[in-house]
Protein backbone atom coordinates (compact mmCIF):
# COMPACT_ATOMS: atom_id res chain seq x y z
CA UNK A 1 0.00 0.00 0.00
CA UNK A 2 1.48 3.66 -1.28
CA UNK A 3 1.93 6.02 1.38
CA UNK A 4 1.02 9.41 0.61
CA UNK A 5 0.41 12.98 1.53
CA UNK A 6 1.46 16.70 1.97
CA UNK A 7 4.68 17.72 3.93
CA UNK A 8 2.49 20.79 4.95
CA UNK A 9 0.50 18.46 6.78
CA UNK A 10 2.94 16.39 8.26
CA UNK A 11 6.74 17.02 8.64
CA UNK A 12 9.22 15.34 6.19
CA UNK A 13 10.93 13.98 9.08
CA UNK A 14 8.17 12.20 10.34
CA UNK A 15 7.75 10.68 7.12
CA UNK A 16 11.05 10.03 6.82
CA UNK A 17 11.20 7.81 10.33
CA UNK A 18 8.15 5.96 9.56
CA UNK A 19 9.42 4.55 6.88
CA UNK A 20 12.77 4.00 8.84
CA UNK A 21 11.21 2.31 11.68
CA UNK A 22 8.88 0.24 9.10
CA UNK A 23 11.98 -0.95 7.28
CA UNK A 24 10.36 0.30 3.92
CA UNK A 25 12.35 -0.85 0.87
CA UNK A 26 10.78 1.59 -1.99
CA UNK A 27 10.86 5.08 -3.41
CA UNK A 28 9.64 8.59 -1.90
CA UNK A 29 8.69 10.71 -4.82
CA UNK A 30 8.08 14.15 -4.05
CA UNK A 31 6.54 16.71 -5.97
CA UNK A 32 6.68 20.64 -5.50
CA UNK A 33 5.42 22.94 -8.35
CA UNK A 34 7.74 22.12 -10.91
CA UNK A 35 10.60 20.62 -8.78
CA UNK A 36 10.63 16.82 -8.33
CA UNK A 37 12.88 14.63 -6.24
CA UNK A 38 13.05 10.84 -5.31
CA UNK A 39 14.39 9.03 -2.18
CA UNK A 40 15.40 5.35 -2.14
CA UNK A 41 14.99 3.43 0.89
CA UNK A 42 16.16 0.02 1.46
CA UNK A 43 15.09 -1.68 4.79
CA UNK A 44 14.64 1.62 6.23
CA UNK A 45 17.63 3.20 5.04
CA UNK A 46 18.13 5.75 2.82
CA UNK A 47 20.36 4.66 -0.21
CA UNK A 48 19.94 7.44 -2.80
CA UNK A 49 18.43 10.54 -3.47
CA UNK A 50 18.09 12.63 -6.61
CA UNK A 51 16.61 15.58 -7.81
CA UNK A 52 17.10 17.73 -10.89
CA UNK A 53 19.90 19.10 -9.68
CA UNK A 54 21.56 17.07 -7.84
CA UNK A 55 22.13 13.44 -6.01
CA UNK A 56 22.73 12.22 -2.74
CA UNK A 57 22.22 13.72 0.83
CA UNK A 58 22.31 17.04 -0.08
CA UNK A 59 19.08 15.81 -2.10
CA UNK A 60 17.37 15.37 1.81
CA UNK A 61 19.18 18.37 3.40
CA UNK A 62 16.81 20.10 0.65
CA UNK A 63 14.21 18.41 1.58
CA UNK A 64 14.34 19.09 5.34
CA UNK A 65 14.78 22.91 4.60
CA UNK A 66 11.92 23.40 1.84
CA UNK A 67 8.98 21.26 3.82
CA UNK A 68 6.63 21.91 1.17
CA UNK A 69 5.47 19.93 -1.73
CA UNK A 70 3.15 16.39 -2.08
CA UNK A 71 4.38 13.20 -1.30
CA UNK A 72 4.00 9.45 -2.00
CA UNK A 73 6.07 6.35 -1.13
CA UNK A 74 5.76 3.13 -3.35
CA UNK A 75 7.10 -0.22 -2.04
CA UNK A 76 9.21 -1.70 -4.55
CA UNK A 77 12.22 -3.57 -5.71
CA UNK A 78 15.21 -1.26 -5.89
CA UNK A 79 18.55 -0.85 -7.53
CA UNK A 80 21.56 -2.09 -5.43
CA UNK A 81 23.61 1.57 -5.78
CA UNK A 82 24.37 3.34 -3.18
CA UNK A 83 25.53 6.92 -2.73
CA UNK A 84 24.00 7.23 0.89
CA UNK A 85 24.51 4.57 3.27
CA UNK A 86 22.82 6.27 6.77
CA UNK A 87 20.77 5.45 8.95
CA UNK A 88 17.75 7.86 8.72
CA UNK A 89 18.41 9.57 12.43
CA UNK A 90 21.93 10.02 12.01
CA UNK A 91 20.97 11.83 8.08
CA UNK A 92 18.63 13.76 10.29
CA UNK A 93 20.56 15.01 12.86
CA UNK A 94 22.99 15.57 9.63
CA UNK A 95 20.78 17.67 8.04
CA UNK A 96 19.70 20.19 11.32
CA UNK A 97 23.23 20.19 11.28
CA UNK A 98 23.84 21.28 8.00
CA UNK A 99 20.49 23.76 8.04
CA UNK A 100 22.09 25.29 10.76
CA UNK A 101 25.19 25.98 9.04
CA UNK A 102 23.21 27.13 6.17
CA UNK A 103 21.27 29.32 8.23
CA UNK A 104 24.38 31.12 9.95
CA UNK A 105 26.00 31.40 6.61
CA UNK A 106 23.16 33.40 5.08
CA UNK A 107 23.30 35.78 8.13
CA UNK A 108 26.88 36.21 7.78
CA UNK A 109 26.68 37.00 4.24
CA UNK A 110 24.75 39.86 5.36
CA UNK A 111 27.80 41.73 7.21
CA UNK A 112 30.76 41.06 4.00
CA UNK A 113 32.96 43.84 6.01
CA UNK A 114 33.16 41.88 9.23
CA UNK A 115 36.23 40.67 10.00
CA UNK A 116 37.30 36.98 10.85
CA UNK A 117 40.65 36.76 12.64
CA UNK A 118 41.93 33.93 14.48
CA UNK A 119 41.53 33.07 18.26
CA UNK A 120 44.16 34.21 20.19
CA UNK A 121 46.53 31.10 21.54
CA UNK A 122 44.58 29.21 19.21
CA UNK A 123 47.18 27.06 16.52
CA UNK A 124 45.53 26.30 13.69
CA UNK A 125 46.49 22.97 11.55
CA UNK A 126 45.24 23.56 8.35
CA UNK A 127 46.42 20.14 7.61
CA UNK A 128 43.73 18.91 10.00
CA UNK A 129 40.97 21.12 8.30
CA UNK A 130 38.87 20.03 5.02
CA UNK A 131 39.36 21.51 1.84
CA UNK A 132 37.71 24.30 1.60
CA UNK A 133 38.45 25.52 5.36
CA UNK A 134 41.69 25.07 4.96
CA UNK A 135 41.97 27.72 1.83
CA UNK A 136 39.47 29.99 4.13
CA UNK A 137 41.83 30.04 6.95
CA UNK A 138 44.82 30.81 4.90
CA UNK A 139 42.99 34.17 4.18
CA UNK A 140 42.31 35.19 7.74
CA UNK A 141 45.03 37.37 8.62
CA UNK A 142 42.39 39.87 10.90
CA UNK A 143 42.01 42.64 8.24
CA UNK A 144 40.79 41.04 5.00
CA UNK A 145 37.01 41.33 5.43
CA UNK A 146 34.63 38.55 4.82
CA UNK A 147 33.98 39.96 1.21
CA UNK A 148 37.11 40.44 0.37
CA UNK A 149 38.62 36.71 1.57
CA UNK A 150 35.02 35.39 -0.42
CA UNK A 151 36.33 37.40 -3.24
CA UNK A 152 39.99 36.06 -3.01
CA UNK A 153 39.83 31.98 -2.14
CA UNK A 154 38.02 31.47 -5.28
CA UNK A 155 34.69 29.42 -3.60
CA UNK A 156 32.33 32.40 -3.65
CA UNK A 157 30.21 33.71 -0.56
CA UNK A 158 27.93 31.44 0.44
CA UNK A 159 30.61 28.78 0.77
CA UNK A 160 33.41 30.66 2.62
CA UNK A 161 30.39 31.83 5.16
CA UNK A 162 29.73 27.89 5.81
CA UNK A 163 33.47 27.56 5.84
CA UNK A 164 33.61 30.57 8.42
CA UNK A 165 30.88 29.55 10.65
CA UNK A 166 32.10 25.77 11.15
CA UNK A 167 35.83 27.63 12.11
CA UNK A 168 34.07 29.94 14.32
CA UNK A 169 31.53 26.53 15.89
CA UNK A 170 35.02 25.28 16.20
CA UNK A 171 36.41 27.97 18.17
CA UNK A 172 39.20 28.56 15.91
CA UNK A 173 38.03 32.12 14.75
CA UNK A 174 36.10 34.70 16.05
CA UNK A 175 34.58 37.60 14.18
CA UNK A 176 35.32 41.01 14.67
CA UNK A 177 32.11 43.26 13.69
CA UNK A 178 32.10 45.92 11.15
CA UNK A 179 31.72 49.45 12.11
CA UNK A 180 28.11 49.58 11.89
CA UNK A 181 26.67 46.34 12.11
CA UNK A 182 26.41 43.85 14.95
CA UNK A 183 27.80 39.87 14.68
CA UNK A 184 25.13 37.26 13.84
CA UNK A 185 27.15 34.90 15.76
CA UNK A 186 27.44 36.90 18.97
CA UNK A 187 25.00 39.81 19.03
CA UNK A 188 27.59 41.87 19.98
CA UNK A 189 27.15 45.84 19.12
CA UNK A 190 29.49 46.88 16.86
CA UNK A 191 33.24 47.30 18.36
CA UNK A 192 32.45 45.21 21.20
CA UNK A 193 35.93 44.11 22.68
CA UNK A 194 35.46 40.32 22.41
CA UNK A 195 35.03 40.55 18.81
CA UNK A 196 37.68 42.73 18.57
CA UNK A 197 40.92 41.57 16.13
CA UNK A 198 44.46 41.02 17.28
CA UNK A 199 45.49 43.93 16.38
CA UNK A 200 43.25 46.32 17.68
CA UNK A 201 43.40 48.20 20.64
CA UNK A 202 42.22 45.89 23.05
CA UNK A 203 43.44 42.03 22.33
CA UNK A 204 40.82 39.63 22.79
CA UNK A 205 40.73 38.35 26.42
CA UNK A 206 42.08 34.80 26.77
CA UNK A 207 40.24 31.86 27.21
CA UNK A 208 38.31 31.52 30.64
CA UNK A 209 38.70 28.89 33.28
CA UNK A 210 35.99 27.31 33.91
CA UNK A 211 34.29 27.55 37.32
CA UNK A 212 33.67 24.58 39.62
CA UNK A 213 30.43 25.11 39.31
CA UNK A 214 30.39 25.17 35.54
CA UNK A 215 32.28 21.36 35.58
CA UNK A 216 29.57 20.38 37.84
CA UNK A 217 26.69 21.73 35.60
CA UNK A 218 28.26 19.90 32.79
CA UNK A 219 28.68 16.32 34.56
CA UNK A 220 24.97 16.84 35.90
CA UNK A 221 23.90 17.18 32.36
CA UNK A 222 26.22 14.33 31.02
CA UNK A 223 24.53 12.06 33.59
CA UNK A 224 21.32 12.78 32.06
CA UNK A 225 22.41 10.82 28.80
CA UNK A 226 21.37 12.93 26.38
CA UNK A 227 23.19 11.41 23.62
CA UNK A 228 19.92 9.14 23.81
CA UNK A 229 17.64 12.33 23.14
CA UNK A 230 20.29 13.98 20.35
CA UNK B 1 30.63 31.96 26.66
CA UNK B 2 32.47 29.24 28.60
CA UNK B 3 33.87 26.23 26.25
CA UNK B 4 35.37 23.59 28.41
CA UNK B 5 38.03 21.66 25.47
CA UNK B 6 39.10 18.55 26.61
CA UNK B 7 40.92 15.89 24.99
CA UNK B 8 40.76 12.06 24.64
CA UNK B 9 43.74 10.73 23.35
CA UNK B 10 43.69 6.80 22.85
CA UNK B 11 46.62 4.71 21.86
CA UNK B 12 45.07 2.93 18.89
CA UNK B 13 42.70 4.07 16.07
CA UNK B 14 40.33 0.98 16.33
CA UNK B 15 39.53 2.50 19.93
CA UNK B 16 39.25 5.96 18.45
CA UNK B 17 36.76 4.57 16.10
CA UNK B 18 34.89 2.85 18.31
CA UNK B 19 35.09 6.22 20.49
CA UNK B 20 33.52 8.15 17.79
CA UNK B 21 30.30 5.95 17.13
CA UNK B 22 29.50 6.15 20.79
CA UNK B 23 29.89 9.65 20.85
CA UNK B 24 28.57 9.83 17.32
CA UNK B 25 25.11 12.42 18.05
CA UNK B 26 27.95 15.12 19.43
CA UNK B 27 30.75 14.45 16.56
CA UNK B 28 30.79 18.47 15.33
CA UNK B 29 33.68 17.47 12.40
CA UNK B 30 36.20 14.76 12.08
CA UNK B 31 39.60 15.89 9.91
CA UNK B 32 40.71 16.36 7.42
CA UNK B 33 38.08 14.39 5.65
CA UNK B 34 34.09 14.63 6.42
CA UNK B 35 31.78 12.59 4.65
CA UNK B 36 29.15 14.60 3.15
CA UNK B 37 26.69 11.13 4.04
CA UNK B 38 27.19 11.29 7.67
CA UNK B 39 27.93 8.04 7.47
CA UNK B 40 29.53 6.78 10.41
CA UNK B 41 32.30 4.58 9.18
CA UNK B 42 32.89 7.68 6.72
CA UNK B 43 32.96 10.59 9.08
CA UNK B 44 34.75 8.57 11.22
CA UNK B 45 37.75 9.35 8.87
CA UNK B 46 39.96 11.94 10.13
CA UNK B 47 42.74 12.07 12.68
CA UNK B 48 41.18 14.60 14.63
CA UNK B 49 37.50 14.54 16.17
CA UNK B 50 35.87 16.97 17.39
CA UNK B 51 32.42 16.66 19.35
CA UNK B 52 30.64 19.17 20.95
CA UNK B 53 27.31 19.20 23.57
CA UNK B 54 25.68 22.64 24.22
CA UNK B 55 24.71 22.52 28.18
CA UNK B 56 22.84 25.98 27.83
CA UNK B 57 23.28 29.38 26.46
CA UNK B 58 26.86 29.94 27.23
CA UNK B 59 28.21 26.66 28.61
CA UNK B 60 29.56 24.41 26.03
CA UNK B 61 31.99 21.04 26.42
CA UNK B 62 34.43 20.11 23.65
CA UNK B 63 36.09 17.30 22.83
CA UNK B 64 38.53 16.40 20.78
CA UNK B 65 38.86 12.73 19.99
CA UNK B 66 42.14 11.33 18.93
CA UNK B 67 44.15 8.63 17.95
CA UNK B 68 47.54 9.75 19.85
CA UNK B 69 50.08 7.62 17.19
CA UNK B 70 48.83 10.38 14.90
CA UNK B 71 51.87 12.99 14.74
CA UNK B 72 51.73 12.55 18.94
CA UNK B 73 54.19 15.82 19.17
CA UNK B 74 51.66 17.70 17.79
CA UNK B 75 48.62 16.36 19.56
CA UNK B 76 50.56 16.40 22.76
CA UNK B 77 52.44 19.50 22.48
CA UNK B 78 49.71 21.91 20.36
CA UNK B 79 46.74 20.73 21.24
CA UNK B 80 46.75 19.31 24.84
CA UNK B 81 47.92 22.91 25.17
CA UNK B 82 44.72 24.11 24.70
CA UNK B 83 42.42 22.26 26.84
CA UNK B 84 41.03 22.12 30.15
CA UNK B 85 42.11 18.52 30.31
CA UNK B 86 42.93 15.44 29.19
CA UNK B 87 41.94 11.48 28.93
CA UNK B 88 44.32 8.62 28.06
CA UNK B 89 42.71 5.92 27.12
CA UNK B 90 44.79 2.55 26.76
CA UNK B 91 44.20 -0.42 25.16
CA UNK B 92 45.30 -4.02 25.78
CA UNK B 93 48.19 -4.55 23.30
CA UNK B 94 51.83 -3.94 24.40
CA UNK B 95 52.03 -1.40 21.65
CA UNK B 96 49.10 0.40 23.59
CA UNK B 97 51.57 0.28 26.41
CA UNK B 98 54.63 1.79 25.07
CA UNK B 99 52.55 4.45 23.25
CA UNK B 100 50.94 5.03 26.45
CA UNK B 101 53.87 5.73 28.39
CA UNK B 102 55.08 8.26 26.07
CA UNK B 103 52.08 10.34 25.77
CA UNK B 104 51.58 10.55 29.26
CA UNK B 105 54.66 12.09 29.28
CA UNK B 106 54.16 13.84 26.65
CA UNK B 107 50.62 14.94 28.06
CA UNK B 108 51.91 15.57 31.72
CA UNK B 109 54.24 18.67 30.30
CA UNK B 110 51.49 20.03 27.86
CA UNK B 111 48.23 19.90 29.64
CA UNK B 112 48.66 21.92 33.01
CA UNK B 113 45.36 20.88 33.98
CA UNK B 114 46.21 17.44 34.48
CA UNK B 115 43.78 14.58 33.30
CA UNK B 116 42.89 10.75 34.05
CA UNK B 117 44.24 7.58 32.54
CA UNK B 118 41.25 4.80 31.53
CA UNK B 119 41.93 1.49 30.23
CA UNK B 120 39.74 -0.08 27.33
CA UNK B 121 39.29 -3.26 29.23
CA UNK B 122 39.28 -3.33 33.25
CA UNK B 123 41.34 -6.71 33.86
CA UNK B 124 44.27 -4.51 31.93
CA UNK B 125 44.29 -1.79 34.99
CA UNK B 126 47.57 -2.98 37.16
CA UNK B 127 49.47 -4.06 33.46
CA UNK B 128 48.77 0.01 32.97
CA UNK B 129 49.67 1.20 36.49
CA UNK B 130 53.10 -0.65 35.71
CA UNK B 131 53.36 0.27 32.25
CA UNK B 132 53.21 3.66 33.09
CA UNK B 133 54.60 3.54 36.74
CA UNK B 134 51.38 5.13 38.20
CA UNK B 135 51.63 4.32 42.29
CA UNK B 136 50.05 1.32 42.57
CA UNK B 137 46.89 2.83 44.56
CA UNK B 138 46.90 5.67 41.30
CA UNK B 139 43.00 5.66 39.94
CA UNK B 140 42.42 4.18 36.79
CA UNK B 141 38.78 4.87 34.93
CA UNK B 142 37.53 1.76 32.80
CA UNK B 143 35.70 2.68 29.71
CA UNK B 144 33.57 0.21 27.51
CA UNK B 145 34.39 2.46 23.89
CA UNK B 146 31.36 0.89 22.91
CA UNK B 147 28.74 2.42 25.26
CA UNK B 148 27.84 5.93 24.91
CA UNK B 149 26.57 5.65 28.46
CA UNK B 150 30.53 4.40 29.46
CA UNK B 151 31.89 6.73 27.43
CA UNK B 152 29.83 9.97 29.01
CA UNK B 153 30.72 8.11 32.41
CA UNK B 154 34.29 8.84 31.63
CA UNK B 155 34.24 12.44 30.69
CA UNK B 156 32.34 12.66 34.04
CA UNK B 157 35.26 11.30 35.69
CA UNK B 158 37.69 13.36 34.23
CA UNK B 159 35.59 16.75 34.68
CA UNK B 160 35.40 15.55 38.52
CA UNK B 161 39.31 15.30 38.30
CA UNK B 162 39.48 18.69 37.02
CA UNK B 163 37.28 20.26 40.03
CA UNK B 164 39.56 19.10 42.40
CA UNK B 165 42.59 19.93 41.22
CA UNK B 166 43.46 23.57 42.44
CA UNK B 167 43.32 26.79 40.16
CA UNK B 168 46.86 27.96 39.09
Amino acid sequence: MALHGSFTDTEPEDVLQILSLGRKTGVLSVIDGARGAELVFRDGMITDAYDGSGRGAEVVFSLLGNRSGAFVFTPREVPEERTIDCDVPSLLLAGARHLDNVSQAQALARQPAARPYIVEGVAVEPDRLIEPDRVVVQLIDGRRTLGEIAAGDGLGMTQTCVSIGRLVEEGLVALAAAADESSPLTGRPAGAAPDRPPEAAEPPPASRRPTASELREIIAYLRTDPGRSA
Amino acid sequence: MTNVKLLVIVTNDFLRHRLLRSWHPFIVRCGPSVSQSAQEDESCNGPVAFGRVDVRDGLSLCVFIVDGGWRREYVCRVLAGQVYGYCLVVGPESSDLALGQDLLDLLQQACPGGGVVAVSTPEDADLVRAALNLPPDAAVASVDCDSPADVNQLLCSLLEHLTAVPAA
